[in-house]
């Protein structure tokens, strides 16, 4: 009795709220498909070994594996070394990025002319797709590129950009160039809440600019500045187009990271199974990157 | 004291006018690199232009390679997919943003968290599920996951948010349906929110890469992305003008649009970005 008068007082919510759910509908069903079942069977599939053929041929069916895809990763060298690869280019390239990023906002938050030609010169790369500039990059940093005829000018020996030694760091450099405009951006417009009666008191008391930068303007950057951070290491793991069309992950393997790898081994060696347990790694990855963000911005607000 | 003031000021600003210069040409640099070299320009002769402009490459890029038909392809879909949004997104914000019902929470949870999922860890089970659809080398592949955009829904709520609540139930008073408040009111109202997501989106999967390499397979039905980085890794790729003059085309209209509406572009990417800090 009190079941049924649950479900009619419920049916007659949901009436009454007929509209809403209506509206939400066309985009919850789109998003079951298209999202959330791709992640439920991301799962499900890290626990199966299959393969196919290229063009959408004939699969192979899927055989149960248990936990085999996971291990296979301690074993394979390779997947250890994109691994390692990745987690050295989102190092350098958070540093490299936040560095200039912030130098420069910094510098266009002095209230100086022409900021929005500044901002909007350093956002370009934004618009542009990371593989197309990334062939571009491939041509400049050529050893007959234009970067190696800049040091010849400059009287300097030329440097092998994207040999074995240094095409990590070049791709890192292709890759600050495609983002630090992007975080240039937010860190300004965070830069510009900040009251600028905090600065008159400042200068007022008698603190100077490095002072003034130190004891006001990055406490309270704090947070959107974590939020850059996140943004750029999310960046850097997920690292695939520019290297796609820089190096290919060469020379050899120096420039492989985890997400090359899922797509070579999953759609070019077609071992499906094995590609999918490890993006269900990559997941995780991601997923501890945003839990360390929330956790470092909810330490700021409650003080 | 004016003299005073003025000279402390020049001697402040200058260093950092010299900074900004020097990264605004570094970042502009591979772009005037790209125009010259598919000018016909050489490395070894930097001018201001070629020496001797060409638009050969232009010429032999439209007709001897896929260009055409790839830039077609990357219109068709970031074309639909960004028009889908708008309708979309918007329809499933608006109840986000103004409506009172039991699940709106966390149905915005749901939606946004899908955020946090890198393309990379869904490909595979998304690749099954297109060849399932039998949209494999179908440009629906990529369309349809592309409507579905928490990006989208995220800003035109921020955006719905901001619309005065006294006109929505002045609206509801008179007896205007929810459907027609979101068509009367809302979507004009909210103009310039979804030019902005619209373009956001065209740019957004114009530049879109891993899933359209991964479901188109057949060179015909490539994008501009995915055509130019496998040619570039054949036979043309040597063609450096020729590369160049491909890159060109295929990012002009980005550029432009973006040139266009930059500052619409960036009050939404701070405007997203921001939302992580008041969560």
């Amino acid at each position: 009795m009190g079941m049924s008068k649950k479900v009619v007082d419920a049916l007659k919510y949901l009436r009454k709220k007929k509209a809403f759910y209506l509206m939400c509908l066309p985009y919850l069903i789109g998003f079951a498909i298209f999202e959330l079942y791709p992640v439920v069977d991301a799962f499900v599939f890290s626990f199966q070994s299959w393969g196919g053929g290229r063009g959408g041929g004939a699969f192979l069916q899927p055989t149960f594996v248990g936990l085999n895809n996971y291990m296979e990763m301690f074993s394979d060298e390779l997947f250890v070394l994109s691994l390692k690869n990745s987690i050295i280019i989102t190092i350098t390239f958070v540093l490299l990025t936040t560095a200039i990023s912030l130098v420069l906002a910094l510098l266009l938050d002095q209230k100086i002319k022409g900021v929005d030609l500044f901002s909007t010169c350093y956002f370009i790369p934004y618009a542009t797709a990371p593989v197309i500039m990334a062939v571009i990059m491939r041509i400049i940093f050529n050893k007959a590129g234009a970067a190696n005829w800049l040091l010849n000018k400059l009287g300097l020996p030329a440097i092998n950009w994207l040999g074995p030694e240094l095409a990590l760091f070049t791709v890192v450099i292709a890759m600050a160039w495609n983002f630090f405009g992007y975080c240039v951006v937010i860190l300004l417009a965070g830069l510009q809440t900040i009251p600028t009666v905090f600065y008159e008191a400042a200068s007022i008391d008698g603190a100077g600019k490095i002072t003034q930068i130190r004891e006001i303007t990055l406490p309270l950057l704090k947070p959107i500045l974590i939020v850059t951070l996140f943004l750029e290491t999310v960046y850097g793991i997920k690292a695939y187009d520019i290297i796609y069309g820089m190096t290919g992950g060469g020379p050899g393997f120096q420039t492989l990271t985890l997400p090359y790898y899922i797509y070579v081994q999953g759609f070019e060696n077609w071992a499906l199974g094995y590609a999918d347990a490890m993006g269900v790694v990559l997941f995780f990855i991601v997923l501890v990157i945003a839990f360390i963000e929330r956790k470092a911005i909810g330490t700021i607000t409650e003080y | 004291m004016k003299y005073k003031s003025d000279h402390k000021k020049w001697r402040l600003f200058k260093p950092t006018y010299i900074i900004l210069l020097m990264i605004a040409f570094l970042t502009i640099f591979p772009f005037y690199h790209m125009i010259m070299m598919s000018l016909g320009g050489t490395i070894f002769s930097f001018s201001l232009f070629p020496l001797n402009p060409t638009i050969d490459k232009y010429v032999y890029a439209l007709t001897r390679t896929g260009t055409i038909t790839w830039l077609f392809n990357t219109l068709l879909y970031a074309g639909a997919v960004s028009i889908f949004t708008i309708f979309l997104d918007s329809l499933v914000a608006y109840p986000l943003a103004k409506g009172d019902f039991k699940g709106k929470d966390t149905i915005f949870l749901l939606i946004v968290s899908y955020l946090m999922v890198p393309e990379q860890a869904i490909i595979v089970p998304l690749f099954k599920l297109m060849h399932n659809l039998g949209l494999v080398n179908n440009l629906l592949a990529l369309i349809l996951p592309g409507i579905i955009s928490p990006t989208g829904v995220f800003l035109m709520r921020q955006y719905i948010l901001n619309v005065p609540s006294d006109i929505i139930d002045s609206a509801r008073i008179d007896g205007c349906s929810e459907v027609r408040i979101y068509w009367n009111i809302i979507l004009p109202t909210c103009k310039p929110a979804l030019l902005t997501v619209t373009v956001l989106k065209f740019i957004m999967h114009w530049n879109m890469f891993l899933y359209p390499l991964v479901m188109l397979t057949e060179e015909s039905k490539y994008t501009l992305p995915v055509g130019i980085a496998t040619v570039s890794w054949g036979m043309f790729g040597a063609d450096w003008n020729l590369m160049s003059a491909m890159c060109t085309i295929s990012i002009i209209p980005t550029i432009v649009l973006f040139l266009i509406f930059q500052k619409r572009i960036r009050e939404g990417i701070v405007l997203r970005e921001r939302a992580g800090i008041k969560r």
